[in-house]
């Protein structure tokens, strides 16, 4: 197994990345509010779900092991996150898994995928905001 | 007790805290790391802390060619209670969720907010609890107040601490008054849900606007 590549994190980053974490999930919640369909902004609902996601994810690394993952490696990051947490890990790998269809292909997503995301998104947001409170 | 630091129920001391990093992270961390996530102590005070976890086997030590790296042994007789203690917040939201879960007059939503959902409570913290009562419940309903008693009966017992329920009226919200209430904000930021859609308070959030 490849080691995993990481970047230390002090409580700055941690914060920064929960800013952000909240910045993409609250875009989300305002894009699915807008929107007529829920159809018509699937891709950009879960792309949201997906950034809001990782930073989450960045967020729970942080508080837990004093470093996130780095670089592009999907892999390497639900790696770290199950070092912490098994069904946090299995919510990112979700989100991750939906990534390239929202964001880069030409498929659109599905309402099933939709709600997929939501809720992974959700699990995690709740756990980065839950573990950076205890971190302090 | 203190989410936080849950091992202080049964030790005091640094090795409670240490504990509780290495039981929550499958992970090896040197003496450094361990008391930058505490917060606390002093390096060679985690470093003692974990070298005396060491030798009753609860702490795996491994020797590299600059440090020495600690992780919980997960195959001590011990190491299941240990981490049992660690999850113990985890333990008491599922405790609650199960509870409300069970009730003949369900809330609209519940969550877990202040000291307790941010963690940054102290020993003698109150448990803060958000019940939103639906509107056809009037406010002396009988059943109702059962409930919330029962529920802060058996959340202090389960905790030591004192629960605090605010009994929030379903009328009351933005979403029927058209008026922002502050206090839905605290609990959409801080607080855990415990009961009802995760999209209920966002919703009042914008209606309140």
């Amino acid at each position: 197994m490849m080691a995993v590549r990481t970047i230390d994190c002090p409580r700055d980053v941690r914060a920064g990345r929960l800013g952000k974490a909240e910045q993409f999930a609250r875009t989300a919640d305002i894009v699915e509010t807008l929107a007529d369909e829920d159809s018509d902004v699937r891709d950009a609902f879960v792309t949201l779900c997906v950034h809001a996601g990782i930073a989450a994810a960045d967020v729970v690394c942080c508080a837990r092991l004093g470093m996130h993952a780095k670089g592009e490696s999907h892999e390497q990051a639900v790696q770290l996150l199950g070092r912490v947490d098994r069904s946090l890990a299995k919510a990112l790998g979700i989100l991750l898994g939906l990534k390239t269809r929202s964001g880069y292909s030409h498929v659109t997503t599905s309402g099933t995928d939709q709600t997929r995301a939501k809720r992974a998104m959700e699990d995690l947001m709740e756990a980065a905001r839950r573990e950076h409170g205890a971190a302090g | 007790m203190n989410f936080s630091r849950p091992i202080q129920v049964v030790t005091p001391t640094a090795d409670g805290d240490v504990l509780y990093i290495l039981a929550r992270a499958e992970a090896a961390f040197t003496p450094g790391q361990v008391r930058a996530l505490a917060g606390r102590y002093t390096t060679q005070g985690v470093r003692n802390a974990l070298n005396r976890l060491a030798e009753q086997g609860i702490v795996h030590a491994e020797r590299t060619p600059t440090s020495v790296l600690y992780s919980l042994n997960r195959k001590h007789l011990a190491a299941p209670h240990v981490v049992a203690l660690a999850e113990l917040r985890t333990a008491l939201i599922g405790r609650l969720r199960e509870l409300i879960s069970t009730w003949k007059t369900p809330p609209v939503y519940a969550a877990l907010f202040g000291s307790a959902a941010r963690s940054d409570m102290r020993t003698n913290s109150d448990l803060d609890l958000f019940l939103v009562r639906p509107a056809d419940v009037v406010d002396d309903d009988a059943t109702w107040a059962e409930q919330l008693s029962d529920l802060s009966t058996a959340a202090t017992a389960w905790t030591g601490n004192d629960t605090r329920i605010l009994d929030y009226a379903e009328t009351r919200t933005p979403v029927r008054t058209g008026v922002p209430d502050p206090l839905l904000t605290e609990v959409s930021t801080h607080g855990l849900t415990l009961y009802g859609p995760l999209g209920w308070l966002r919703m009042q959030l914008r209606e309140g606007k």
